[in-house]
């Protein structure tokens, strides 16, 4: 079932149900485009991105033995960085990628519960049914996240 | 992906169907479900059962991968799932057999209060509890943890809160294990974990988590209750909470290391969730040692949890909360691994019991049980939606030798959180709960359509089962009055 959509056909992210939890689906014409798409599908969950301000960047560099594995890590980092420091990010920028490496600027501000209104808690980024393809109209990838 | 109907179930009796071990051949033992026919027809869209069989596929599991009547889809294991492997045949642990939220449990409180005292207060005590004990998303908590003490709540959980003066003994006789787990093992805990677990203890959580008041309004078994402190109109609260960051990240360091050790160990699964690796391994000692200290980190924040209530207590009713007889019924974990002594084929064996969202049931005269408790039985925790009702059962023989000592463990969704939300367009659950005498606070509209009372099983139908199966019994049933929600 359809609930979010981003506005580009060219790229963009939609959640779907699974029982308990939520699944998201992703798709780009790039590369990057998935990264970035992926993450704000992420940060949609627990808030709500346009109340969120770039006030704090920082820059992301990881390195991953395959493109599927670089995207689980990704996704994990950030989500890492909220738990810890409880920013909420809501823009993202790939710098420059390779198919196992990728380096990133990502923005947003701290929480604050009088300011955003905030969603639910992920646990975690789990490998159910977790997949990233090449497709006729570039890469598409579907991940579930533990509520 | 097959559908529930394509998974071959042969009755046994009203209550108990079997997956035959011949569904798949990487099957070591049948599969073995808890459930009446009402019950069944909620798993026909999902993939529980098909879960039910993969993990049949485990090595060294015995006699049956188990499923309790809340079961739902779940990672690799189903939620409501039970397995015991021997670890001398070369039985495994797996991570997600016990899950993200790793002694995900609940905990229940009396009161000497009655629903009359309460209810003129009810909407100043709500709110106090919820401006008291952080809950929802990226709420910190009160209680920090320095670098010093993380290694004390890791290996003595609840011990060390009481120690440092929230709480007393009897609440430690009163928790499962005594509130911690020997044998944890901080050096097999990542940076990561102790990273997010560092700002979050004495916190709720999000999602299904939640603090109840509620009050007592079916009695069962007079004399357990009694034994157990409950009484009818009396006022009790409910904690559902686990250990947090602290415990997701363990999991997934873990799955990622039970993962890579499938290979080494030539072990072959039908799902990379049911990732896991012998017992006796290097890589599966190191889990069970970091599972121990997410579990102690959850026993330690429901104790700090229910000391920050008990301080609300007192406040609004201007009175101790020892006079209140604010004391601890019982704890359980719901999501946890632990190893327990069995009589398989006339011989004792000490198991792996691998217990998904399912609750320890043990008989009474069982060793592990407190002294004061012993002759009665293990008190069995189970909460059900805040529209509905929660349950306090009591464990049996049946369940000792049937289920490893287990049995459900809340209500089960049976509504996506999709769903949910749809479901609960232009209504106002909270209003709608108001009417029925229940104050819901919660930090959201979405989280709190999410986990409105249609979501869920009825818990009256899964403790029916429960109940005629004979793998628990009923003591008292509780309706909520009160609920905060993350």
């Amino acid at each position: 079932m359809t609930t979010t959509m981003t506005a580009s056909p060219a790229r963009g992210f939609k959640t779907f149900d699974h029982t308990a939890d939520i699944g998201l689906e992703i798709w780009g014409d790039t590369f990057e485009a998935i990264y970035e798409e992926s993450a704000k599908g992420l940060f949609s969950l627990m808030a709500k991105l346009s109340q969120v301000e770039p006030h704090e960047t920082r820059t992301i560099e990881l390195k991953e033995e395959s493109g599927e594995e670089l995207l689980m890590v990704w996704l994990k980092e950030l989500l890492f960085i909220f738990d810890t420091e409880h920013l909420l990010l809501s823009q993202f920028q790939v710098v420059d990628i390779t198919f196992n490496h990728l380096t990133a600027k990502v923005s947003g501000e701290k929480l604050d519960s009088a300011k955003h209104q905030l969603g639910r808690e992920v646990k975690a980024v789990t490998r159910h049914l977790f997949e990233f393809k090449k497709t006729s109209s570039g890469f598409s990838a579907r991940v579930i996240l533990d509520i | 992906m097959k559908t529930q109907t394509e998974v071959p179930l042969r009755k046994i009796d009203d209550f108990r169907w079997e997956i035959p071990r011949d569904y798949k051949p990487g099957m070591r033992v049948p599969g073995l479900i808890f459930a009446d026919e009402k019950l069944l027809k909620t798993l026909r869209f999902d993939q529980a059962l098909e879960q039910v069989a993969n993990v049949a596929h485990l090595p060294g599991i015995v006699r049956y991968s188990l499923a309790m009547p809340d079961i739902h889809w779940g990672y690799g294991f189903p939620i409501g799932g039970v397995a015991a492997t021997d670890p001398d045949e070369g039985g495994v642990i797996s991570p997600g057999g016990v899950g993200y939220d790793i002694n995900c449990g609940v905990r229940l409180v009396r009161t000497a209060l009655k629903e009359n005292e309460v209810r003129p207060k009810l909407k100043s005590l709500i709110a106090t509890l919820f401006n008291t004990i952080p809950c929802g998303v990226g709420q910190s908590g009160d209680i920090r943890i320095s670098g010093k003490d993380r290694k004390h709540i890791v290996t003595k959980g609840a011990r060390w809160v009481v120690a440092q003066g929230y709480g007393t003994e009897e609440d430690l006789a009163h928790t499962e294990a005594g509130g911690a787990l020997e044998d944890a093992n901080p050096d097999a805990v990542s940076n990561r974990a102790h990273e997010r677990g560092k700002n979050q203890l004495g916190t709720l959580g999000s999602g299904n988590h939640f603090l109840e008041v509620q009050v007592v309004d079916q009695i069962f078994d007079e004399v357990l209750a009694n034994r157990f402190g409950i009484e009818l109109n009396q006022v009790t609260m409910m904690i559902h909470s686990g250990s947090r960051g602290f415990g997701y990240q363990i999991c997934d360091d873990f799955l990622e290391v039970t993962r890579r050790a499938l290979t080494k160990y030539h072990i072959q699964v039908p799902d990379i969730q049911l990732a896991c690796a012998p017992v006796h391994s290097d890589e599966g000692k190191r889990y069970i040692g970091a599972m121990r200290a997410a579990a102690n980190y959850a026993w330690a924040n429901r104790q700090c949890i229910m000391h920050l209530a008990r301080t609300v207590f007192e406040k609004v009713f201007g009175r101790s909360w020892g006079d209140l007889e604010m004391s601890l019924v019982y704890d359980v974990a719901h999501n946890i691994a632990k190893f327990e002594k069995y009589k398989i084929d006339g011989k004792e064996k000490v198991l792996c019991v691998h217990r998904k969202g399912a609750t320890r049931a043990f008989p009474p005269g069982h060793t592990e049980l407190p002294e004061d408790y012993r002759e009665f039985g293990q008190p069995v925790i189970i909460p059900g939606d805040m529209g509905r009702n929660s349950y306090l059962l009591v464990g049996t023989s049946q369940a000792l030798n049937e289920t490893f000592g287990t049995t459900c463990h809340g209500a089960g969704r049976v509504m996506s959180r999709h769903q949910a939300v749809k479901d609960a367009a232009g209504r106002s659950i909270e209003q709608e709960l108001e009417k029925k005498g229940i104050i819901v606070m919660g930090r959201g509209h979405r989280s709190i359509a999410e986990e409105q009372p249609a979501a869920y099983k009825d818990v009256n139908d899964v403790v029916d089962v429960v109940h005629h199966a004979g793998i628990a019994k009923r003591v008292a049933r509780m309706r909520p009055m009160g609920v905060i929600k993350g």
